[in-house]
């Protein structure tokens, strides 16, 4: 079965690219376009049983941003191993260890490479 | 990037040079001169916020409207993502968002009119992408043009330099600093594992 891969970012020129990517790599890829969106795709996918297998989300969203999600997302028990990845234009370290401190796993500062971003994935989707 | 207090216009210019960017919400000027390079700004008419950049493709790059995102543009998609997230971050709504293009000229005996070509199109498919409105695109050309935006207005006032050898000066000058900046970009590193960071 595929391995399915959840983004959320709020750039459609981002998003058209990791469908790409990630479609021709051989995973399963939907997307939302901040973290409000993304929070109801996700009770849906949890309605439909199905297992996302790793999460990209940008960090500067507009409703609610890439942190407040993750914290949102890993506040839940049975989400505490999915890991997240964070995609986005901020180096900060300060952003950087806030996000560490609410459970995700990574951070890739855009812009990025296709080859980066797909070890990632590979090292990391479960 | 240089402040100026502009006697002529009595108020703040920001200066910008490629690879670089500003955003404000804040009665002040950002300036740029720009050869073959492209400048988009950006504002939200309603929340008074702006922000305008300096960018440059690779001059090999193939450039193909329906792959917009290749290892050669994605430099030219970091410096409009980043203004579009800076813009946001002064309290600008993305719905609001409306833009201005200007650059993408070219000098005569040199390829710089295939690269001004290619910087301009790519910015219109790019906003095109992001359902951001096009106001005014003034690009092509063989001039030079000095660009004088209003962040909280969207206001620009754009003046045309004819003279060839301050193009060909203008062009050296980018193209040093566009390298500066995207090796310092290519070193930060790809990837932070927060396992050991």
């Amino acid at each position: 079965m595929k391995k399915f891969i959840f983004t959320i970012d709020d750039s459609n020129v981002i998003n058209v690219n990791l469908d790409q990517v990630l479609k021709t790599a051989g995973y399963e890829h939907e997307h939302a376009f901040n973290g409000l969106l993304a929070k109801e795709k996700i009770e849906h996918f949890k309605n439909e049983k199905k297992h996302i297998s790793l999460i990209i989300c940008d960090v500067n969203m507009p409703e609610i941003n890439g942190l407040d999600f993750l914290k949102w997302f890993k506040e839940q028990p049975e989400n505490k191993l999915t890991p997240i990845i964070m995609l986005t234009t901020e180096s900060e370290i300060p952003l950087m260890q806030k996000a560490k401190s609410l459970g995700a796993t990574g951070w890739i500062i855009k812009p990025f490479e296709e080859n980066v971003l797909l070890d990632v994935i590979r090292k990391f989707a479960r | 990037m240089i402040l100026k207090r502009n006697k002529k216009f009595k108020q703040y210019l920001f200066v910008i040079y490629a690879g670089e960017f500003f955003a404000s919400a804040e009665d002040i000027i950002i300036s740029t001169i720009l050869g073959s390079c492209i400048s988009v700004c950006l504002y939200d008419p309603m929340a008074k916020v702006g922000g305008m950049n300096h960018f440059m493709l690779p001059d090999k790059i193939q450039f193909d409207e329906d792959k917009l995102y290749t290892p050669d543009t994605r430099y030219g998609i970091h410096a409009m993502d980043i203004l579009i997230n800076q813009v946001l971050k002064k309290g600008a709504t993305r719905e609001n968002l409306k833009a201005k293009i200007f650059g993408g000229g070219s000098s005569s005996g040199k390829n710089f009119s295939v690269i001004g070509n290619k910087n301009a199109r790519f910015a219109k498919k790019y906003l095109e992408v992001e359902n951001i409105l096009i106001e005014t695109e003034d690009t092509g050309g063989k001039e030079a043009r000095k660009i004088f935006f209003y962040p909280t207005t969207g206001k620009v006032f754009l003046k045309r330099i004819f003279k060839e050898p301050f193009f060909e000066k203008v062009e050296e000058q980018k193209e040093a600093k566009t390298n500066k900046k995207i090796q310092e970009i290519e070193t930060l590193p790809g990837f932070i594992d927060f396992n050991n960071f």
